[in-house]
């Protein structure tokens, strides 16, 4: 899987509490990306096994508002990832780096 | 009736024609999903924030379409052998014409083998262009002895 920008800030955000379920908007809110990159990148990862997803389990009628899709990295996807993230760090020129989650520019 | 204390603002109807849009490009196993998953997302938002979000989806469609299908893809290809026979040309596989040329075996003989689907020529064993010319003469009926 290309190691783009978009996809690394997704990792990074997801890496942050694996064991934590994170919905599409709340990733792309977190990584700064709009709702249109992030999804792609959600079925990518889906498909390469490295995400699961499950539909939130409430009742519609008490929460006033539909369940949201679910996203958690599995045991694999974590350890992928964190590999994938580590060689892209390791091939990146000197001084060059990710902008940290959450800081202004 | 008052609005319970968690109820939140629905998403407008122009809103959901536009996330109806966006999953339309969709293949049809995952729109149900992918639309309610967006609709959901719209539940709590400000107007603005609702059209923004909307465009989004739609300007992603294309991507999404591309990521869902290639993952689609991959799933529906494993297992499936697909031999040159399975992706035969048309006129390989209404037998019009093939595209013979000959290959040696093992054994050292030589046999005709179609280059676009991999069809073995069916008949006699081709080994030099003597046996070719005998079985021409053969096949019309011009014998040896001639006359």
């Amino acid at each position: 899987m290309r190691m783009t920008i978009p996809l690394q800030l997704v990792l990074q955000v997801l890496l942050e509490n694996p064991e934590r379920e994170l919905y599409g908007l709340e990733i792309g809110g977190a990584a700064g990306l709009a709702s249109g990159t992030v999804h792609p990148l959600l079925a990518r990862l889906e498909a390469h096994g490295w995400l699961v997803s499950r539909w939130e389990d409430i009742d519609p009628s008490t929460e006033g508002r539909p369940a949201r899709r679910y996203y958690r990295l599995t045991a694999q996807g974590e350890a992928d990832a964190r590999a994938a993230l580590a060689r892209k760090r390791a091939r990146r020129p000197h001084g060059l780096s990710l902008p940290a989650l959450g800081q202004e520019a | 009736m008052p609005a319970t204390p968690t109820c939140q603002r629905p998403p407008r109807s122009w809103a959901r024609v536009v996330i109806a849009a966006s999953v339309a490009v969709l293949p049809k196993s995952v729109r149900p999903r992918y639309e309610r998953e967006f609709i959901a997302d719209l539940y709590g938002m400000s107007c603005w924030e609702q059209a923004g979000y909307a465009g989004r989806v739609l300007a992603g469609c294309v991507p999404l379409r591309l990521a869902v299908r290639s993952a689609t893809h991959a799933s529906a290809l494993e297992g499936i052998d697909m031999t040159a026979r399975q992706l035969r040309p048309l006129r390989c596989r209404l037998n019009v014409r093939h595209d013979w040329h000959y290959e040696s075996a093992e054994d050292g003989s030589r046999y005709q083998r179609c280059r676009r689907c991999g069809k073995d020529a069916i008949g006699p064993v081709v080994t030099s262009r003597a046996d070719l010319a005998a079985q021409a003469a053969n096949f019309w009926g011009i014998g040896a002895g001639g006359g």
